[in-house]
């Protein structure tokens, strides 16, 4: 059940003296259980684009195509809803969008929404609220009184109790200490979902994403293997990108004399190389 | 919302940009007070003349103005119909079954639409050629004589800026937190009773703790740079009065004067 993204553009403010292309003709096609790492810097489009997977923007022109579900940027959308089951997404700061009078109750919102019945969504909630991370004795208290990292770890159980196919993450750390961070990354990538993650962190990008769909100021510039894109020194010096800290280690250890069979993702696997090699 | 217009700031190199924006309060309070004059087609000819002339002299492009005007058409045929609907004065030129309509009811509604169409555009033309920031520091100084009733002028200016500041931001909030809502579920456009009251929970909670954070991250961060509401505050740019004002000014008033005449002689 892939993504089929063909020719999208999207303006905004279209006929106001503000008019601004925010995508230019995008091309995409994204496979299923994969881990995708969407960059790009402030305004290039990355948040202007997810916002099309689940149809909270329509295109200017083009098509989107989710699981056979048809996005038309011409005619009028039905049963949005069923799309929006299918993609679920995590916003930047998504802790705004708590409101319930429990934390359990506001996990519950989304499945209820999708009309779940009221025990099974609680099962859910239980399930995605304790592997998150959040201990069963805040479950009826107001999200309102929890912490920052709490607030986002209950309001990220919240979409994953949808049971999305794919997921959207959109900056879903920032803010977070490195170790709530961390902790919330490796769920992610446990849940063996197709996922989309919009990030600044090249670090992240590079130990978790399969591949990297780069953008600049809307326009799609590549999308391709996560190692092949950081080992193209022509497109990271044109367009200024600063390479992941496991990376630029393992150059100046080759630089150094040592000779390496491939790059590594993480540091415990460049370290056994380095050590029995 | 995306598409929120009405009234937004264009910076454009104007004369009406260029005006005092003290004079620009004044000549909108001048034509709210002039299209209450009792001068006829002829008075609302020259008060539409004016705006025009205006309108040109911003170099305003009159299709953002009439898109100020999209949000309210709804708002105008609804009072147009109830309006020939009610006034039964004058002679009787069309009826149907119960419905009756008089020719005063037509010119009653005529009137009342062109005087939303002046007070509208006038306003529109005061926003969008004023950055918001001068429109407060004219405020300001316009209240200021109240200051000696022990009105707190500076400070319910400080307040109307930040209102006007942070319009957008606010704007922009409730789309995200819509987003987020939707995204699980929510149908802000259809659905049962039930439905609708739990999708604007879903709204109004969220959006009020956001802004009550927003408000006090504002107090923190005004404490922080010194603000003290009862000191008295110098400004890095102050306004001053030039000649092309005084010259606006004279025009409006003789407006009024044209118009008190008509009023009196012409009709």
């Amino acid at each position: 059940m892939p993504i089929e993204i063909e020719k999208l553009n999207f303006i905004y403010a279209k006929d106001m003296p503000f008019e601004y292309t925010a995508l230019k003709d995008i091309d995409l096609k994204l496979q299923d259980n994969k881990f995708y790492a969407l960059i790009g810097k402030t305004g290039s489009g990355k948040s202007t684009l997810i916002q099309h997977l689940n149809a909270l923007l329509i295109g200017s022109s083009g098509k989107i195509k989710v699981n056979n579900f048809e996005i038309y940027t011409d005619k009028k959308n039905k049963n949005l809803k069923n799309l929006r089951k299918e993609v679920g997404v995590v916003f930047q700061f998504s802790e705004q969008q708590l409101f319930e009078e429990t934390v359990l109750k506001d996990v519950m919102f989304g499945p209820l929404n999708f009309k779940v019945s009221e025990s099974e969504a609680k099962a859910k909630a239980i399930k995605y609220l304790k592997l998150v991370g959040i201990d069963e004795k805040l479950f009826e208290k107001s999200p309102f009184e929890l912490s920052g990292g709490q607030k986002r770890k209950v309001a990220i159980a919240g979409i994953l109790a949808l049971e999305p196919q794919i997921l959207v993450l959109d900056e879903p750390t920032a803010g977070l200490d490195p170790e709530s961070a961390k902790e919330i990354l490796e769920i992610f990538f446990s849940l063996n979902k197709t996922i989309i993650l919009v990030t600044h962190d090249f670090d992240l990008v590079y130990s978790y994403a399969d591949e990297v769909i780069f953008l600049d100021n809307g326009n799609l510039i590549t999308k391709r293997e996560t190692v092949d894109f950081f080992t193209d020194d022509e497109l990271i010096s044109k367009y200024q990108l600063e390479l992941p800290s496991l990376l630029n280690f393992q150059n100046k250890l080759s630089e150094k004399g040592f000779s390496f069979t491939k790059k590594h993702k993480n540091l415990k696997d460049l370290i056994k190389e380095v050590i029995y090699e | 919302m995306n598409n929120f217009t009405i009234g937004k700031y264009l910076p454009l190199d104007s004369f009406v940009h260029k005006l005092d924006p003290r004079t620009k309060i004044i000549m909108l309070l001048l034509i709210m007070g002039a299209v209450f004059i009792k001068s006829g087609w002829i008075g609302y000819f020259i008060i539409l003349g004016f705006i025009a002339l205006s309108l040109i002299l911003s170099k305003i492009k009159i299709s953002y103005v009439l898109n100020a005007f999209k949000p309210l058409i709804m708002m105008m045929v609804f009072l147009i119909v109830i309006n020939v609907l009610v006034i039964k004065e004058g002679n009787l030129i069309f009826s149907y079954g119960f419905i009756k309509i008089y020719d005063k009811a037509i010119l009653d509604t005529l009137y009342i639409s062109v005087r939303l169409l002046i007070m509208i555009s006038a306003s529109t033309i005061l926003t969008m050629s004023s950055n918001p920031l001068d429109l407060t520091v004219g405020i300001e100084k316009l209240l200021k004589p109240l200051g000696r009733f022990n009105f707190p002028y500076e400070d319910v200016a400080m307040m109307i800026s930040i209102a006007l500041r942070f319009i957008p931001t606010i704007i922009e909030e409730t789309q995200k937190i819509m987003n987020a809502q939707r995204s699980r579920g929510v149908d802000y456009e259809e659905g049962k009773i039930k439905e609708k009251i739990q999708a604007v929970l879903s709204l109004i909670v969220p959006l009020f703790s956001t802004s009550l954070n927003m408000a006090e991250d504002l107090a923190s961060a005004m404490e922080a740079r010194g603000y003290i509401p009862q000191e008295p505050r110098t400004r890095y740019r102050d306004l001053k009065y030039n000649i092309k004002d005084y010259i606006v000014f004279l025009i409006g008033v003789l407006l009024v004067v044209l118009l008190v005449w008509v009023s009196y002689y012409a009709i």
